[in-house]
């Protein structure tokens, strides 16, 4: 054997581990899954190939089309309120000192929390009889009697993104943190000497250096936006009147409510594609901005 | 009045003791190094005047204002950092203008001033590049630019030249010469290179574990080293020591090499001597070879290793009294295995008392 295939062999031998770890968790359901989407099998088993029939139905399917919209006007103002949070915080709290560096872990602390246990404590702390928000919004003065956050659209949208900052906002703060921290000392010292204000150096300096980070925490966080479910399943469960239909919620109601497995495949082959391309645009325009 | 006046200036890193009492004036024009071994605190003295550090105590002035307190560019001091520090995600010309950017300066001009700079530099064909597309010779002129536009006062320089190959870096040492005598700037340059301290320099401060050793023109130091340490650290092939013993002390100094040796007499420079252990010291170029039996042989010797650099021939040998080094012409007739004797000039002999100091 020549010492470059053994090589080949040896490196394929390494990888194995993590091959054999994707194989089994990520294609081979992403196969399953789109085989199902081409059947009309049902939760309960059975079920025929129909071709592309569940991706015709989807595309009349107005209530999935108004639960896309509904998901993107999500992702459309939670990630700029992310962006700039998770920003505002890093920038607070790079620098390491020891009262930073607890700043930092209290604000992460809730990521460690899973999406649905922090969604059903809210959810509590919204309450309108029992709920801790609600009373201190009265002891504030900001509200005179306690609110019904889930009764209207708007204000459950704003209770759900309470929750949802809350939960997530210390990950994105800490992979910026990071993407500050990377920064060589020597250029924040010499833009120092250069006379350069904090907000100066913030905007031409640490934010154009830190831009890799910051790309990546707002991709995860559309990525997570576009893929809300937990946190409308358990605050708002879609209401009032459907109004907070997420897609992932509606394609969970086809699978698991009404047993149709094979369309709710479809529906998620969809919406997997419409977020591979919004990440992929993403990324190309990060890419081009940066070097422009 | 000093352009640049240091006093009794300390600074605590927690425990630790950085620099210690460093009492410095530096003249307007001057360029003066701050030499000394890797940690003895040059870059901190250096941040201190700069700003990037606060002190512990002591007080800095620069053109007889107190600038101890003061943000760094306020100071009106530039500063030359060793890894360069260029903003990597902008070109040269806003990297050159980027302190005319912070003061406000509109675009237009401030590139254009950039240009300016960049000519005398040699660099105007490089302004719309960015960092990492410059060689190691450029980047390094991108950071003198960067220095050069904001009209300072003072220029700081932190081991600007050791990220640099061999020859570029004598290239840049005559560069920067030249640019000290056009701008007639003060310049402060900190080096652990004695030789580019040496050829530099108008005045070296020679540091040691926070602390000064000595501050002098170049050959005055060479010539007079205050204390054992400076003696090594200045010269290179460094100082031979050899370690003997007084025995005759007043007008005269005798010292005693041990067995084989004859006693060595010279005058003393320095502080009074008392009898008991002293090192001589003896420069590579101030010891000659002469036969063993010869009236000046001082100490025989053996040749253990002979270096040929064709101007001059380094020869290492052994003596009763440890190794020894000396520097002759090119041509020195030397072999290894010779049995030799040194020959040493008194005039030109150092002798350290057991606290290092210069007798
Ligand atoms: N920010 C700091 N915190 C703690 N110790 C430091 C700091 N900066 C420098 N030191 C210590 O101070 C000493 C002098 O450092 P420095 O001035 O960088 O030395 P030099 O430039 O002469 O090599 C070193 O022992 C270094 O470890
Ligand atoms: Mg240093």
């Amino acid at each position: 054997m020549s010492r470059r295939s053994r090589n080949r062999w040896v490196g394929l031998v390494y990888t194995t581990p993590a091959l054999a770890f994707v194989s089994v968790f990520v294609l081979w359901p992403l196969c399953h899954v789109l085989w199902l989407s081409l059947t009309s099998r049902s939760l309960l088993g059975g079920g025929e190939f129909i071709g592309f029939d569940n991706y015709t139905r989807a595309f009349a399917d107005k209530s999935f089309w108004q639960a896309l919209e509904f998901t993107l006007t999500y992702t459309a103002y939670i990630t700029p309120i992310l962006l700039v949070l998770n920003l505002a915080l890093a920038l607070l709290t790079a620098a390491d000192t020891p009262l930073r560096r607890l700043t930092r872990t209290v604000i992460f602390l809730p990521v460690v929390i899973g999406l649905a246990s922090s969604s059903l404590l809210w959810y509590w702390l919204f309450d309108q009889q029992v709920g801790l928000f609600n009373k201190l919004l009265v002891d504030l003065g900001i509200l005179t009697e306690p609110m019904i956050w889930f009764r209207k659209a708007a204000s459950a949208q704003v209770a759900v993104t309470i929750s949802v900052v809350w939960k997530v906002v210390g990950f994105g703060m800490i992979l910026m943190v990071a993407g500050i921290q990377a920064i060589s000392n020597d250029i924040i010292e010499a833009s120092r000497i250069d006379g350069a204000s904090s907000f100066l150096r913030v905007r031409r300096i640490v934010i154009p250096l830190a831009m890799r980070s910051i790309v990546m925490a707002t991709v995860i966080s559309v990525i997570g936006s576009m893929l809300a479910f937990d946190q409308f399943y358990l605050m708002t469960k879609g209401g009032p009147r459907g109004q907070t239909f997420t897609s992932v919620y509606w394609v969970f109601q086809n699978g698991f409510a009404r047993f149709e497995l094979g369309y709710s495949s479809a529906l998620s082959v969809i919406l997997m594609v419409i977020i591979t391309s919004a990440t992929a645009l993403q990324l190309w325009l990060s890419r081009k901005g940066s070097k422009a | 009045m000093a352009h640049v006046e240091l006093t009794d200036l300390s600074k605590t890193f927690g425990a630790f003791q950085a620099l210690q009492d460093i009492s410095l004036h530096i003249e307007k024009g001057e360029f003066c190094a701050l030499l000394g071994p890797s940690g003895c605190g040059k870059s901190t003295l250096l941040r201190l005047i700069a700003g990037l550090e606060d002190v512990t105590s002591g007080e800095i002035r620069i053109n007889g204002r107190d600038v101890t307190d003061m943000e760094p560019a306020d100071r009106k001091i530039a500063m030359v950092f060793q890894s360069y520090a260029l903003y990597p995600h902008m070109t040269v010309a806003e990297n050159i203008a980027f302190s005319l950017e912070a003061a406000g300066m509109p675009k237009a001009p401030r590139l254009a001033r950039a240009a300016e700079v960049a000519k005398t530099l040699q660099l105007d064909h490089l302004l719309n590049r960015r960092p990492a597309l410059l060689s190691g010779g450029q980047r390094q002129r991108v950071a003198i630019g960067r220095a050069l536009v904001r009209d300072p006062e003072v220029f700081l320089f932190d081991e600007p030249l050791s990220n640099l190959d061999a020859m570029l870096r004598v290239q840049m040492r005559m560069e920067l010469s030249s640019l000290h005598h056009d701008l007639a700037a003060t310049m402060i340059y900190v080096t652990h290179d004695q030789v580019e301290a040496m050829t530099m320099a108008d005045r070296i401060v020679v540091m040691d574990q926070g602390r000064i050793r000595q501050i002098g023109a170049p050959m005055a130091l060479y010539a007079h080293p205050a204390d054992r340490f400076v003696a090594a650290f200045i010269g290179s092939p460094s100082m031979n020591f050899l370690p003997g013993t007084i025995t005759g002390t007043g007008a005269q100094l005798t010292l005693d090499l041990g067995r084989a040796a004859k006693p060595f007499t010279l005058t003393p420079r320095g502080q009074s001597a008392a009898k008991g252990p002293a090192d001589l010291g003896i420069r590579p170029e101030h010891a000659t070879l002469t036969a063993p039996d010869a009236t000046d042989a001082t100490l025989p010797a053996r040749i253990r290793l002979v270096e040929r650099l064709g101007n001059q021939t380094l020869v290492h040998l052994e003596t009763a009294a440890g190794p020894f080094t000396l520097q002759g012409p090119g041509d020195l007739p030397a072999k290894p295995g010779d049995q030799t004797a040194l020959s040493f000039d008194p005039s030109r002999a150092h002798v350290f008392g057991p606290d290092g100091k210069a007798i």
